[in-house]
């Protein structure tokens, strides 16, 4: 017996050994971390919906009408207004503020290029189906499809001319009245040119933005020193202990990586994490509301400004439609450069990182409201149980995924 | 295979295969392996039941034996206390022979369906010796023995239900790792989860096999949109076409189901189908379950994935 109890002893402290050891990483253990890294994230994912995606001269144009206020109703509002360069495209606002104010927190445009859904709830399947939704809002840009148009052939004829071949049907949108205070008579080929050429602008957007990349972290440099050395910690200095305790628990104790994977540490899909309700006598439906304007879409990859054939449009042929999971449920944001976007979650309910994992630590389920909800939202984190200084170490490895700004990056500023 | 297929095999192709003499000169018809397999597993269908029955029956006798044994009990007549001692005895003789049967009954049954099983990815390849391409275990690319499962077994949290509230996450280190991931036993995944390739349906009409579609290895990816291959035959192994086949997959720890609504989209060619639109948002436990309908054949197909 007594010899027994050695042995489970020796077994038991040589096991501890190992795992008290924080600062030796196996080859595994960075091959897992590398899927995490910019490195893994590859090309930018094919876009046959929009044939201008990765043209240089298209996003030139997207960029000078990212940056134009003439694209709104007062003529003071433009894309960068809660989509500011210097805070990774976010406005450090809990809910945005344009012309009037918005339900939902600006996210962040570099992260978002890689992903089959845009907006907190997908409503947008790309980029530029996404970026024609807040110029015709009443709260964001406030301008209508027509008076866009007739801005692009007053103001951009010629680069639209040149790169969508725009000639005629910006000529067809000139006659069309020019007198804002009437609602002007559209025929049915005016309707279609109009249409074309604002979802043009939305492509030209969309090109631009793909060229908003990402230069590697803290963390992708703390993954290529492990594996220039070895795997020892000790033998680099881009992460200090609190760091490297934050990105075990990240891994292990957090279950942040079940739904934070790959290298924008997210799925892309849809969860509700029971984030506080913003509003409970008006309950946002998030991703069940989302899917059902994402289908009458006049802008979807499977409508007829999409340049795609139905086929391409994957996500939206077998798209779900239905369930529980879908109630109340927000898009996994990325965590790329999450610690300088604050504030968190749909509507900015959270103010700090640390609230954040708090919430995680202690969560509360969804609101739920029979009369307003179709069913009860689908739910399932459980309590972390982190002590104070884990919360603090998981705040500190978070705070490792900034990119730098790229102030060398000619696309990345105005 | 063990020697019980063996033996099966010779028993039932015997019969059946060289009896034919147009095909006396080749070994085995492509289908003769899964034909057999599904003889077996028909077999032990039956053996099954047969088991059920006996132990049935062997826990009426069980009953009778406590009754009469209570009886002799309190009975005050020796000669009453004698006989009923007598019958007792005979009876708990004849229900050690009967649990015994019924035991033995219920083992050979698990055998005949283990040997069945045995005989699926080999029966398969036999039919499509192109096409198939796979039979190990699905899995996720690229970190694919980490267990990083999302860890939960419940649907709904609430203050009331203390053990989950008070627990945090369940870790597990893999051999060669030195970093603690949420385990799977958090999602109350059975011990020795089935996770083949190659079953057979709930009501033995029918065998499959998935594997992932236009790949190179036997990994799928995470997040990513895929495509699968589904091959189907009937019980006597012959390829099933123009079967009506729904698709539908849950992570049984979770009660949630998949991110899209992937269906099986064309008939490649007789039993083999193509499968789009699947994809994983999380590592897990999952069960992926073909719904098929065959004029008035009403069956369903499970499949266990550990990515």
């Amino acid at each position: 017996m007594k010899f027994i109890r050695w042995v489970l002893l020796a077994l038991i402290s040589g096991f501890t050994t190992v795992a008290a050891n924080p600062n030796q990483f196996s080859q595994q253990d960075i091959a897992l971390l590398k899927t995490f890294t910019l490195s893994a994230l590859g090309a930018l994912p094919e876009a046959p919906d929009n044939r201008w995606a990765d043209d240089d001269a298209a996003a030139s144009l997207g960029k000078a009408l990212f940056y134009d206020p003439a694209l709104s109703r007062n003529g003071t509002i433009s894309c960068a207004n809660c989509h500011q360069p210097e805070k990774y495209f976010t406005d450090g606002l809990p809910q945005s503020v344009a012309l009037g104010t918005t339900k939902r927190n600006s996210p962040s445009i570099p992260n978002a290029i890689y992903g089959p859904w845009q907006f907190w709830d997908g409503r947008a399947d790309s980029l530029w189906s996404q970026a024609l939704k807040p110029l015709e809002d009443d709260n964001e840009h406030g301008i209508s499809r027509i008076a866009v148009a007739q801005l692009i052939a007053e103001k951009y004829a010629t680069e639209f001319a040149e790169i969508f071949g725009d000639e005629q049907r910006l000529a067809d949108i000139r006659t069309l009245a020019i007198d804002a205070s009437k609602t002007p008579v559209v025929s049915p080929e005016q309707s279609a040119a109009v249409n074309k050429v604002f979802s043009h602008v939305g492509k030209a957007i969309m090109a631009y933005e793909r060229k908003l990349t990402l230069t590697d972290s803290k963390f992708d440099r703390f993954v290529q020193a492990l594996e220039t050395n070895a795997g020892n910690a000790l033998a680099q200095d881009t992460f200090n202990e609190t760091e490297i305790a934050g990105l075990r628990l990240f891994m292990g104790k957090g279950n942040c990586a079940s739904c934070h994977n790959g290298p924008l540490f997210t799925n892309f899909e849809f969860h509700n994490i029971g984030a506080p309700e913003p509003d409970i006598t008006d309950v946002d439906l998030g991703r069940y509301a989302g899917v059902e304007t994402l289908r009458s879409s006049e802008f979807n990859c499977l409508s007829v400004y999409s340049d795609a054939v139905p086929e391409q449009c994957d996500e939206m042929n077998f798209l779900k439609t239905q369930g529980p999971e879908l109630v109340g449920a927000f898009k996994t944001p990325s965590l790329r450069n999450v610690s300088q976007t604050a504030p968190y979650m749909q509507s900015g309910q959270l103010a700090t990182l640390t609230d954040v994992v708090a919430h995680y630590n202690s969560p509360v389920p969804p609101y739920y409201d029979r009369e307003q909800h179709p069913s009860r939202p689908h739910f399932d984190i459980i309590p972390l149980k982190l002590t104070e200084e884990e919360q603090a170490q998981l705040v500190s490895f978070l705070e490792t995924l900034v990119s730098p700004l790229p102030q060398n990056n000619p696309w990345w500023f105005p | 295979m063990n020697r019980l297929t063996n033996l099966l095999l010779i028993l039932f192709l015997g019969t059946n295969v060289f009896a034919s003499s147009e095909h006396a000169h080749s070994l085995l018809e492509p289908s003769a392996l899964l034909e057999s397999a599904g003889y077996t597993l028909a077999l032990a269908q039956s053996t099954e039941l047969r088991a059920v029955d006996v132990l049935k029956n062997a826990n009426n006798l069980r009953n009778t034996v406590n009754e009469l044994r209570a009886k002799e009990y309190k009975a005050e007549d020796d000669t009453e206390k004698e006989l009923l001692h007598a019958q007792v005895n005979l009876l708990a003789e004849q229900l050690q022979l009967w649990q015994n049967e019924g035991a033995q009954l219920r083992q050979l049954a698990n055998e005949m369906k283990h040997s069945a099983s045995e005989l699926l990815p080999i029966g398969f390849q036999a039919l499509w010796p192109d096409q198939l391409k796979f039979v190990g275990a699905m899995q996720l690319a690229g970190n694919d023995h980490a267990p990083m499962a999302h860890n939960t077994t419940i649907r709904s949290v609430h203050p009331t239900m203390l053990g989950k509230m008070t627990d945090g996450t369940v870790t597990e280190t893999a051999d060669d790792m030195t970093l603690a991931m949420p385990s799977m036993t958090g999602q109350s995944a059975p011990e020795q989860l089935n996770v083949s390739t190659f079953q057979v349906s709930r009501e033995l009409h029918y065998f499959a096999h998935i594997e992932p579609a236009n790949s190179d290895s036997h990994t799928i990816p995470l997040n990513t949109i895929h495509q699968w291959h589904l091959f189907l035959t009937d019980q006597n192994g012959m390829p099933v076409s123009n079967a009506q086949i729904e698709f539908s997959g849950h992570m049984p720890g979770h009660v949630h189901g998949l991110p899209t609504l992937p269906r099986v989209t064309q008939e490649m060619s007789p039993g083999l189908y193509l499968v789009d639109g699947v994809k994983f948002q999380m590592k897990g436990w999952w069960v992926i379950e073909f719904i098929t309908k065959q004029g008035d054949i009403n069956d369903s197909i499970l499949f266990n994935l550990n990515l």
